[in-house]
């Protein structure tokens, strides 16, 4: 069967035509609309076939079903795409070349295969290696981002439309990293990223989380769970503060308090409560809220790929220039 | 359906420290139009009205209203909470704006002055999405500009009674949720329905050829389906940024976004087709090409919106 490359003339024949010609890459293409098309019905439609979540692949695999089978089908039909992306770009390139091309617009479809191909690596790793990691809840102390870093919320912002509907949030974050500190801000399609997209830590919900405003006498302060105050030379730990207390549903705080001596004491005290302590007499004033906020944590070593996939792309749209169409 | 009912006496829960709390949603009781909840004197007489429609209003129409009483503010408001709190009240509130149908929504003690309004539950990311775990938040305390002040009541009556008037004419006013705030949605979507303008005008185009067998009208089917090919890829570039951006992902198993990378590879074939001189030798794949890859367009336009189930499109 004698194959075609993009300039007419007979490209040879055999197999190896057969593999760099336009011809499989059409059918190729088409092959890979119809796979789909069935697999989005399947997914729609049918009961214990559902769609992964976001993009995942490893699903499909790890209960393997024959309602996938329009997956499995389009594997190998998409390495035979790439394939055949590979060796028609190949061929055309070195022709060109040696022919003594040197005109960018010739060589613009060469760089549109190249950003397809690293489509098809970023769909393949993000499908095989994504994963949802340990969530993140920052408040007012260093916490573990889980990657090295550590971060803490130093201010939270929120803009609401005229009816109170959440408009941004703007989440403040003192950022911690091998010695040095920056601030950085998460928002609503802001995330935290890291490697081009690869690490992203995205804001799920923000909200302020109860802290317990504690004073003896003219010094006071506020702190949150696991926090602790020195108050009158009495540290004073936080245990738990709780918004509804085990009884009367009054804000009440668990706290531990040591003085100089070393004496340990654990109590509660509701909200407005007072203990005598050896500084002084302490009391719970009030509750307040802290700005908090729950981080997702994706890992996504499929994005870098996409992102080079779409600036390659636009270099081989740029380069096609006015032939285009 | 019963008006107003003025709930009065002993709350479901009492605690120390002036703490009360009532669960109006109950004491509203079915079809009811609300429940006007008084306060005894001791608590300094606060009043909270939920919103019910009338059974006489028309879908979506909802009955306004705004008035004072003897020992307290009456604020309303449609589906929204009102409340002016003293200390040691809490509030419970049905909203149907939010798609909750019983929410007890807490208004923290902060103040003798000023209203406070909570929300959960809105159709934000966080809410329709992963929102993992269970945060244990409080929801976040935002100072309601509208709501009515004790100082403000004459302006807020104005306000009200502009907003009952757009209710009564059938206006709307929705807010976008967080995931549209953002530079990639207003480049995404106009690229995407600009490419299907094209392409419908390449089917069109296809379709005059079949009549007429012009070599002029095979042209345009190329140049418009590679047009929007072009216009297509760029939407896909924006969507999928919009994507990372909000779900940390460029694709998903989504029907939209399936048939998105359907149409892509549909239309992939006018390049396949246009350097291919033996196929350009076969006009017809060209309009062939054209008019199928319309219906492609209009399953995923029109069909993954009915026929597909849920979409993350579907804000």
């Amino acid at each position: 069967m004698r194959s075609e490359g993009a300039d007419g003339e007979a490209d040879g024949s055999g197999f190896a035509a057969l593999l760099r010609s336009q011809g499989l890459g059409l059918a190729c293409g088409q092959a890979t609309v119809l796979l789909l098309a069935i697999g989005s019905f399947v997914m729609a439609h049918v009961e214990g076939a559902p769609a992964p979540a976001l993009d995942d692949l490893t699903a499909f695999f790890r209960a393997p079903s024959i309602h996938y089978a329009w997956l499995y089908l389009l594997v190998p039909v998409l390495g035979l795409y790439a394939l055949n992306t590979v060796l028609c770009t190949w061929h055309h390139v070195v022709r060109r070349w040696r022919a003594g091309q040197r005109a960018l617009p010739v060589y613009a479809g060469a760089v549109m295969h190249v950003a397809f191909l690293l489509a098809l690596v970023a769909h393949a790793v993000g499908g095989l290696w994504s994963e949802e990691r340990e969530p993140v809840m920052l408040g007012a102390r260093f916490v573990g981002l889980g990657d090295g870093r550590e971060a803490r919320v130093v201010g939270l912002d929120e803009e609401q439309h005229p009816d109170g509907s959440p408009r941004q949030i703007h989440a403040r974050l003192e950022v911690r990293e091998g010695g040095s500190t920056r601030v950085e801000e998460v928002s609503w399609n802001g995330p935290l990223s890291r490697g081009f997209g690869a690490d992203l830590l995205l804001l799920a919900q923000a909200g302020r989380t109860p802290a317990a405003r504690l004073s003896v006498g003219d010094q006071a302060c506020t702190a949150e769970a696991g926090g602790a105050c020195l108050l009158s030379g009495v540290r004073i730990a936080v245990d738990d503060v709780l918004a509804e207390g085990p009884w009367e549903k009054t804000p009440v705080v668990s706290l531990r308090a040591r003085d100089r001596a070393g004496t340990v004491t654990d109590f509660y005290l509701p909200v407005g409560g007072v203990r005598d302590l050896a500084g002084g007499t302490l009391r719970f004033e009030r509750l307040e809220g802290n700005p908090a906020v729950l981080l997702r944590h994706r890992h996504a070593p499929g994005n870098p790929w996409a992102l080079a996939s779409a600036m390659v792309l636009l270099v081989g749209i740029a380069m096609l220039g006015r032939r285009w169409i | 359906m019963d008006g107003p009912r003025r709930v009065q006496g002993e709350p479901v829960e009492s605690c120390a420290q002036g703490w009360w709390r009532w669960d109006l949603a109950t004491a509203a009781g079915e079809g009811s139009r609300g429940a006007e909840l008084e306060l005894g004197a001791e608590v300094v007489g606060i009043v909270v009205v939920i919103i019910e429609p009338a059974p006489e209003a028309e879908q979506g129409e909802h009955v306004f209203a705004d008035r004072r009483e003897q020992g307290g503010d009456v604020v309303v408001g449609r589906g929204r909470q009102a409340a002016k709190a003293r200390p040691g009240v809490r509030v419970v509130r049905r909203s149907r704006e939010h798609s909750i149908t019983q929410e007890r929504v807490d208004v923290p003690v902060q103040g003798e002055r000023g209203v406070k309004s909570l929300h959960k539950g809105d159709r934000g990311a966080a809410g329709a999405l992963a929102a993992l775990g269970s945060a244990q938040l409080d929801p976040p305390l935002a100072r309601h500009p509208s709501l009515p002040f004790e100082d403000h009541a004459e302006a807020d009556r104005e306000r009200f009674g502009r907003e009952l008037w757009m209710l009564r004419f059938g206006l709307d006013l929705h807010y976008p949720v967080p995931p549209l705030r953002t530079i990639w949605y207003p480049t995404h979507v106009p690229l995407s329905f600009l490419a299907y303008a094209v392409w419908a005008a390449a089917a069109a185009a296809a379709l005059v050829w079949t009549q007429r067998r012009e070599a002029a009208w095979l042209r345009r089917v190329e140049r418009l389906g590679l047009a929007g090919f072009g216009l297509w890829s760029l939407s896909m570039i924006c969507g999928g940024i919009w994507g990372v951006v909000a779900w940390g992902a460029y694709f998903l198993w989504d029907p939209k976004v399936v048939w998105s990378v359907i149409l892509w590879f549909h239309y992939a074939s006018f390049v396949h087709v246009r350097f291919t001189p033996s196929l350009r030798a076969r006009p017809w794949v060209t309009a062939a090409l054209a008019v199928v890859g319309f219906a492609w367009v209009l399953v995923a336009y029109v069909g993954t919106s009915f026929f597909f189930g849920k979409s993350s499109h579907a804000f």
